[in-house]
């Protein structure tokens, strides 16, 4: 594998990894009123 | 009758995702991306999801929310909904409902194959040569009769409970049914699928004479940018030939990019994300008015990506080069999703360690991710019968099972040129063709001041304006552009059938005229129900006769 190869395959899963990261951080974070994944 | 709603944002989040995980994320991916430049097609793909992916996302979920707000949970009433001057829209939304049917009668099929596969590895009936292998698929789908299944019994058989188990899902409906399935499903594909990547990952040199056939080497087959297949390859020496400057050639880059790779990187986006179907429209119908579409639209679009570029991206490819080199590995992925699932991985399997255990592991796991989204295929043409003729969910599931069970005989039957012909129709073209009208619906006719309102009506973020100009100019462009270079360069030998052999031209026109019926049949209801919905109103409307005030009496 090269150089290259490992900066796109590293760079791609840290990008979506990260995201998917900050996703579910907010989508659990709790909110006032009693909010968050549980409350529909 | 009450409208069924999730009982929660995880739920419907992980129904999304569930959904668009399939097997697009774990055989597509890899075999398109190592056809197409390896970690040079992740550019194109990247730019795909940004462009069209995401903002389709954003429209399907919020076109799906504001319709289920009117009672409508499918594309024919949300359309209306939206722009209930015209007559026609709805017409347009049936597609909404025809596409995901005609998917589901080939995918329940293939999906059993999965179901089927999964027991085969676990009884090690694998064999072990590549010709084996193929003649094994040939004759469990009963192209020929053989050592390994005489005739289509056995397919059948996983083909009955494959589908039995689908219908069992829906009649429990959203909550029940679909909700409590994907939050058991999507946890344990995951889990799987790490399993998977950390037993390939661990494989090292299997051969440890052919010390180049190895895992890390395998990767790069996928990863290691191949810049030439990213451009006209032929326009651009002709360039540097011409003795043109760099700089100079790379401002001419618009004209020697290569349109196949970036053709193929926005239909793998479409293929994964299930954008332009319909089942995200209606899943988000049973959303309330002010649940988030913005933050949910978007970690479901990232769960699918997780599953595609980071898992699905690291079992196949890597597994089949460390076991059979470059050039093998090549060919499986230039054969594609049925090359790669159904040849390669036994193959692998037979020669891995503890083959058994990791082939169940793999087919089971690619059976969950059909299940999850052969489950939402269905939900559209239930939530048209319930909505739009009020039958209860018992009465519709059983009118769905019964239709469906019939028509999944045509692919069952007629095989692969059967399949091959639903799967281009429904999710190749109708998939285009339905995210352009939902695209030019949201930003043009509803308006991008009100679609944006709507969009971020009880949103956890913002979305960045820059998608203002995204959704209302370069989405629906890039939409036209694809359908326009597909029907300029595909379209009179896709309807002309030009170079098929004689028997596979029979299938293929059979199949043609099953979707026109399909489709005058799936007009014709709609047609009569807002003919129905018209008089009801022109009733309601009009004073009591006399008649009707003397039975009063």
């Amino acid at each position: 594998m090269t150089a290259t190869g490992w900066i796109f395959m590293l760079t791609s899963w840290t990008v979506i990894t990260s995201v998917l990261a900050l996703c579910l951080f907010w989508t659990f974070k709790p909110r006032k009123g009693g909010g968050g994944p549980a409350a529909g | 009758m009450a409208k069924e709603q999730w009982s929660g944002r995880l739920g419907v989040i992980l129904a999304v995702a569930g959904s668009a995980i399939g097997l697009g994320n774990f055989l597509r991916f890899p075999g398109v991306a190592a056809a197409n430049g390896g970690g040079a097609f992740m550019i194109p793909y990247f730019v795909a999801i940004l462009l069209l992916g995401l903002p389709l996302m954003w429209v399907e979920w919020t076109i799906g929310r504001f319709g289920g707000g009117f009672g409508h949970s499918t594309a024919p009433g949300a359309f209306h909904t939206m722009w209930n001057k015209n007559r026609f829209i709805k017409y347009f939304g049936v597609i909404g409902i025809f596409g995901p049917i005609v998917i589901y009668i080939y995918y329940v099929y293939i999906e059993s194959w999965l179901l089927g596969y999964s027991f085969f590895a676990l009884a090690g009936k694998f064999p072990g040569a590549k010709g084996g292998v193929s003649d094994f698929l040939t004759q469990y789908t009963g192209g020929e009769s053989g050592l390994h299944f005489s005739n289509l019994g056995t397919a059948y058989g996983f083909f009955l409970a494959t589908f039995i188990v689908n219908i069992a899902v829906v009649y429990f409906g959203i909550r029940g049914g679909i909700e409590r399935v994907c939050k058991i499903a999507m946890p344990l594909l995951l889990v799987m699928a790490v399993v998977l990547v950390v037993r390939v990952f661990t494989l090292g040199t299997p051969n440890p004479a052919q010390p180049d056939n190895n895992v890390i080497n395998g990767l790069g087959f996928l990863w290691n940018p191949d810049w030439s297949v990213l451009m006209n390859d032929q326009a651009w020496k002709t360039l540097t030939s011409a003795g043109v400057p760099f700089q100079e050639r790379l401002g001419s880059l618009p004209y020697v990019l290569n349109a196949k790779v970036w053709l193929a990187a926005a239909g793998q986006v479409f293929f994964t994300l299930s954008v332009g179907i319909g089942a995200i429209l209606t899943y988000a119908s049973y959303l309330k008015k002010n649940d988030d579409v913005a933050l949910s639209g978007l970690t479901s679009a990232t769960a699918n990506e997780f599953a595609e570029v980071v898992l699905g991206g690291s079992i196949v490819i890597p597994a089949a080069f460390a076991f059979f080199g470059a050039a093998a590995t090549a060919q499986f992925a230039k054969g594609g999703t049925f090359d790669l699932g159904f040849l390669a991985m036994p193959m692998v399997l037979n020669h891995m360690p503890g083959g058994e255990f990791f082939g169940f592991l793999w087919f089971f796991l690619l059976f969950l991710a059909g299940i999850t989204s052969s489950i939402s295929l269905s939900q559209p043409a239930l939530a048209f019968l319930e909505d739009e003729f009020n039958l209860s969910r018992r009465e519709s599931v059983i009118l769905f099972a019964i239709v469906t069970f019939i028509l999944c005989h045509a692919s069952v039957l007629g095989g692969m040129p059967v399949i091959g012909e639903l799967d281009f129709w429904a999710s190749n073209f109708c998939l285009v063709v339905f995210a352009l009208v939902e695209a030019i619906l949201f930003a043009w006719v509803f308006g991008m001041d009100r679609a944006w309102t709507e969009l971020h009506a009880g949103s956890d973020i913002r979305i960045p304006r820059f998608y203002r100009f995204v959704l209302k100019y370069v989405t629906p462009l890039l939409l036209i552009v694809i359908l326009g270079g597909w029907a300029w360069q595909e379209l009179v030998p896709t309807l002309t059938l030009k170079g098929d052999p004689p028997d596979v031209k029979m299938g293929k026109t059979l199949s043609r005229i099953l979707l026109v019926l399909m489709f005058a049949i799936l007009c014709f209801l709609v047609w009569a129900v807002w003919r129905r919905r018209a008089r009801e109103e022109q009733a309601a409307l009009a004073p009591a006769s006399p008649d009707a005030s003397s039975e009063g009496l």
